[in-house]
Order: structure tokens, then sequence, then C-alpha cells
């Protein structure tokens, strides 16, 4: 199976949970009364429960507490060698590299969007990160703020055209993700120069690094979160479409 | 200037009309960062006066009841009023915990305040960065005001909110268990 084979499959499987998400959120919708939206006196301040699409919660509970096994007991102690023979410029180095090369993906997905405040604000960074950064190895741009722009990526440019997420979905060593993000993923990959790598293993490795320096990073707040919920994989979750629901916003 | 002072003492709420929510804030994060950074308090044995200092800064910035209202949602309505008072002491006492192992953390971060929302004439929002040689972290503080000052009732790094993070979990918990079950659960988390 080709990659563009797997690029169509995941299409037909979004368009399928889409309309199911669709569906489900309109449902929601009309039955959250006028609650949610605040009105006078004592209730007001009370908001309506969230609920985040979660078809798959068995499955997806399973999967979850396999990654967190993987997590403790191999992903951290690595982590620790990593950590000790990188030391934290270093690593934030690999990070800023890595989001640099990303810059096709923002690119073109402000554009679909049509945000040419964050195409210019892109391409700026990119420039200036790319020549003054060392490659983009140092993020000269970080502290200006004319020049700060949440990312974009095809998962948001579709929310964008009205697309729902899909449920949530838990995968093997990625973690959480929705239908839709997976898609917008790979969609994505398509885009990224460090897919245009040869030989594969070259690819592979660049692409297993970023993803394991950017787990690396995110390891403090993941232990945090654990540490301070009462049902970890719901507090995960909840964290997961909060933020991604953020940048759908920005 | 007699009758200016007068008039403040006779109308203290104009007086704290002043205070706006940004400054409350400003003014909490700076005590706790002049704690954090003091001389007088380093060293390991000094950790816990630190920390005990730290706490009676934190202890008044948080509106108990409305982070409790808001976390339960409409599960508050299924507390009787005894429940309800034990469910703001403990959730309370989680969140400060949660502040204060935060603080331990503090780096010289500093805190840029760059916007402030008005929302209405009891609701605000103070937005602000922090930021590291590393990471800019956008934390915006959502406050309430009530009688004598404004409170903070929830805090969102990076777009994700703290309260509707417990809400979303207390949520799940409560479909399955009783409020003095969650109660009880509170209890036992707090005691770690």
């Amino acid at each position: 199976m080709n990659r563009r084979t797997v690029f169509v499959l995941f299409v037909l499987v979004l368009g399928l949970t889409l309309l199911q998400g669709c569906a489900a959120k309109t449902a929601h919708r009309a039955q959250a009364g006028p609650l949610g939206t605040a009105a006078a006196g004592e209730e007001e301040a009370i908001p309506e429960d969230e609920t985040y699409p979660d078809s798959l919660e068995t499955v997806n509970r399973g999967i979850f507490a396999f990654n967190d096994g993987f997590i403790t007991h191999l992903f951290s102690p690595v982590d620790t060698v990593y950590t000790g023979f990188f030391p934290q410029d270093v690593r934030n180095g690999f990070g800023n590299f890595y989001r640099n090369l990303g810059y096709p993906v923002r690119l073109v997905n402000a554009l679909l969007q049509l945000r040419l405040d964050k195409v210019a604000k892109e391409t700026a960074s990119f420039a200036l990160n790319t020549v003054f950064g060392v490659g983009g190895l140092f993020n000269v741009t970080r502290n200006m703020p004319g020049l700060q722009s949440s990312p974009e990526d095809f998962s948001q440019t579709l929310a964008f055209y009205g697309l729902g997420s899909g449920t949530y979905v838990v995968l093997p060593f990625l973690g959480s993700t929705t239908v839709r993000d997976v898609v917008g993923t790979v969609a994505d990959s398509f885009l990224h120069p460090l897919s245009l790598i040869t030989p594969d293993s070259a690819r592979y490795a660049l692409i297993g690094h970023d993803k394991a320096n950017t787990a690396s990073a995110n390891l403090p707040a993941y232990k945090t979160l654990k540490e301070e919920s009462f049902d970890h994989y719901t507090s995960m979750k909840d964290v997961y479409f909060q933020y991604r629901r953020g940048l759908e916003q920005e | 200037m007699k009758r200016l002072v007068l008039f403040f003492v006779l109308f203290p709420a104009l007086a704290l009309a002043m205070t706006s929510p940004t400054d409350y804030v400003r003014t909490n994060v700076d005590a706790v960062v002049a704690i954090l950074t003091d001389p007088q308090l380093q060293g390991e044995e000094k950790k816990s006066e630190q920390m005990l200092r730290i706490e009676s800064v934190v202890d008044g910035i948080f509106d108990s009841q409305e982070l409790s209202k808001r976390a339960l949602a409409q599960h508050w309505k299924l507390f009787r009023e005894d429940q309800r008072q034990e469910f703001q002491k403990l959730f309370l006492e989680l969140i400060k915990h949660a502040y204060l192992k935060k603080s331990i953390a503090y780096n010289n971060e500093v805190v840029q305040y760059n916007q402030e929302l008005v929302k209405s004439e009891t609701l605000a929002e103070v937005h602000t960065v922090l930021t590291s040689p590393t990471v800019n972290m956008p934390i915006i503080y959502y406050m309430i005001r009530r009688d004598d000052s404004w409170k903070v009732y929830d805090v969102s790094v990076e777009n994700v909110s703290l309260v509707k993070n417990y809400r979303s979990q207390f949520q799940s918990i409560l479909q399955n268990s009783s409020p003095d079950q969650l109660i009880a659960i509170l209890r036992e988390k707090i005691h770690e």
C-alpha cells in the first residue's frame, strides 16, 4: 500500500466520521439550553458540561494504559539518558530546527484558511530564523511580538471549513489525537520537507528524532498532569481537546 | 485634602475601583516572586518557611466558591449546602497545592502583562505571557469581582483551562459516584 493509497483511505474514514461528528454536534447544540450561555442571578456562572466525542473509549483507555506504561518504564528512563547527554539548549535547538522546517505546512494551511496575516508572519519568521538563526537552530523571532503566530495545520483547515473533529483516538506510542487530526497529520506530512529525505532510513530516523525530542520536552508536563489528575485518561483527553480547540480559534 | 481622605474613608468601594484586575494579579505575582528570589529564603532548610510564606499570599487569591461552582458545573445543584462548603474547602486546597508545586519550579521567568479584557462589571481576564529563555507560555487569569477585591476563579495555560480540566474529570466521576464519594476522593488526593 503506497502513501497515496493510505491518504485516500484516511480521507474516506474522515468523511464517515465527520458525518457522525457533525450530527453529534448539532444534537449537542440542540440539547444545550440557555444555561450554557449565561443567564441572570445565582446560576449565571454555571457552565454546561463539556462533552468530547469518544465512541472508542474502551479501546482508547486500553491503549492509553499501554502508552502510559511505555512512557513510565521505557521512554522515561531513556529520556533521562537523552537529557543527560544533550543539554537543554541543544534540545531546544533541535526543537527550533524541526519547527522552522515545518514552515511549508504552516504556510499552505494559513493560505487555505485565507489568513494572510499569518502567511506574512510565518514567512518573515522563517526567513529570519533560517538566515540569522543558523538554519533555524536558534529561534531569533521568539521575542518579537509582531511575529508571533499560532501554527496552522491541515486539521485546522478542515475545521475552518466546518468539519467536526470526529471521535477521540489514542494511538499506540503516538498518543492523543482525533480522526480529523490523524488525516490532517498524514496530509501535512506530504508537505513537510522531512518527507523528501532519502533513503527511507534517514527520513524515519529524523522524523523519529523530531517526535522523541518533542515528547521529551513535554514529559515533565505529562508527569505533572498525571500526578494532579483524578482520572488521568479524562484529564489528558480534556487537555487535548482544549488545546486543539484553542488553536482552531486563533 | 482632608475632604478627599474623608471621601475615600467613607467610600472604600470607590478607592477599590482604582485597583484594576491586572494590578491585582501583578501585586500577587510580584509578592510570590519576591519570596522565591529572597536571598534570606534560599536553601533546603528554608524551603518550608518559603512555602508557608507563598501559601499566605496564595490563600487570598482564589475565589473558592466560583472555582467550585464552575468545576462542578451542572452537578453543583446536586450538592447540599454542607457538601458545597466541604467541596469548596478541599478544592481550594487542591488548587493551592498545584500552584505551590508550580511555583517551586520557578526559574527566573518574567511575566509580561499583555492585555486586560473587562467582560462586565464583575468579570475580567488578564492575559499574560510567562517568558523564559526557552519558552513563551501564554497564561490567562480569569477574574471575578467580589465585594472587596478581584479574585481569580480560573487560570488557563496555553488555552487549557484548569477548572475546565477538573470539570471533565468530576463529570466523569459523578456519573458513577455520589457527591460524598467525590468529596472523599478529593480528600484522599490532598493527603496523598
